[in-house]
């Protein structure tokens, strides 16, 4: 059966995602990254003086939690801290750099942070990605690099990318909470529609997606736990 | 050539005043170019005030005064076969580097890494930010200007510069007591912000 892959998935799975399954992610899906990518950056720089007191308290409290460790590594870290402090949307472009190769952020990082040591410091990594999307107005295009990192390696996995016309999806949709998933759900069903497809599999790791899906009855979601 | 005056005499002016104090490694003309470069500094603090542009347009004139001291040394640089903008470049990379590796000694058994986590001090917290970027900008330039430095890059490196000494003069005044820490932070913000502007 044809599996389509949401958000979340695509984010905290990345390492489950194989070649062998019959995968989709609709463009409706990168647009959502897209979105949350720019309304995080923009929450990053608005917050900052706060992110990095959370980032002097967390590698102070415990003795030897302040050592150096690989950029990837302390990016997981800060999206789980900020998760917890309630800054989802900073926890997710956090999240995003953990586990993706974003093409210009790697390479910059490569040529500068990376200089000093090949691990680097919790302190002077933060600073260094508020000058990196400050620097020349990086952050208005960092979101578009973002995508196109993420679309260059699902289609390296052979991982189909329909486009979807979402001119009214997204319009026709209330606000509210639910309302990305809403959109994500009305684009996969509109994909099924137009190629005669009668039943699919949602792959998540949000375990509120069965119940915003119900409505939706031919997409079986299936909620899997992948932050291990 | 007031651009390369300033370059001259600007890249590194803050994190060699600030940190390293490599001043006794340096050979006679570096000395010589640090002692302009201290006398600039000088003159605009005695007469500084809180506002940076107005900061900036006080070294460039200082600077345009001194040039021909400053071209002076530069000359008989290059006449040793040495290209004065490119060992900026590569000196001030490596000092940045040193400095930003956090692990120097800043008294009392402390590392810089340790006063950026416990002291929490804006002032040192905005330093920080200011010395990233400029490490940040001179990493990019000097790839750029490999092979001599292309008319963008030099004037970027002539801003920087100007920048550099304008964040010590105001990390100075601080220190003095002439300005207050409110004051300063937002100067040293402002700085942050023009250095990564472009």
């Amino acid at each position: 059966m044809i599996k389509f892959l949401d958000v979340g998935y695509l984010i905290n799975c990345r390492h489950k995602i194989k070649q062998e399954d019959k995968l989709v992610v609709t463009s409706c899906i990168l647009k959502v990254i897209r979105h949350k990518i720019k309304k995080g950056l923009y929450l990053f720089l608005e917050k900052f003086e706060i992110i990095k007191d959370f980032v002097k308290n967390y590698y102070s409290t415990i003795s030897g939690k302040r050592q150096r460790r690989s950029p990837k590594k302390i990016a997981g870290e800060m999206a789980q801290l900020l998760e917890l402090k309630g800054y989802a949307d900073i926890a997710f472009l956090f999240r995003v750099i953990a586990r993706y190769y974003i093409r210009g952020l790697e390479e910059h990082m490569e040529e500068t942070l990376l200089q000093l040591s090949s691990k680097v410091s919790p302190i002077n990594f933060i600073v260094y990605l508020r000058n990196y999307f400050k620097k020349q107005n990086n952050y208005v295009v960092f979101p578009d690099k973002v995508v196109d990192s993420i679309r260059k390696e699902l289609q390296q996995n052979n991982i189909e990318i329909p486009e979807i016309d979402d001119r009214e999806l997204w319009l026709d949709l209330d606000s509210g909470t639910d309302r990305e998933d809403r959109y994500q759900l009305l684009c996969i069903e509109k994909y099924m529609r137009n190629h005669g497809i009668p039943e699919a599999r949602l792959l998540t790791t949000d375990h509120r997606l069965p119940d915003i899906a119900q409505p939706f009855e031919n997409i079986k979601v299936e909620v899997v736990d992948c932050q291990a | 050539m007031a651009g390369e005056a300033a370059v001259a005499v600007g890249l590194g002016a803050f994190v060699e005043e600030y940190s390293t104090q490599r001043v006794n490694e340096l050979i006679h003309l570096y000395r010589r170019l640090q002692e302009l470069r201290r006398r600039i500094l000088q003159e605009v603090e005695e007469e500084a005030g809180e506002d940076v542009a107005e900061i900036a347009s006080n070294i460039a004139t200082a600077i345009r005064r001194y040039a021909p001291e400053i071209e002076e040394a530069l000359a008989e640089l290059r006449r040793l076969g040495a290209d004065p903008v490119k060992a900026s470049l590569e000196s001030v990379v490596e000092e940045y580097a040193e400095v930003l590796r956090l692990d120097i000694p800043v008294g009392g058994g402390k590392t810089l890494e340790d006063l950026l986590y416990e002291s929490r001090d804006e002032v040192l917290d905005k330093l920080h930010e200011i010395m990233m970027a400029l490490f940040m900008e001179y990493v990019e330039i000097n790839e750029t200007c490999d092979h001599g430095c292309p008319p963008e890059a030099a004037q970027k490196l002539e801003k920087l510069a100007t920048l550099e000494l304008a964040t010590y003069i105001i990390y100075k005044l601080f220190q003095r007591q002439k300005i207050d820490k409110k004051t300063a932070v937002a100067a040293l913000n402002e700085i942050v912000g023009e250095i990564l502007s472009g």
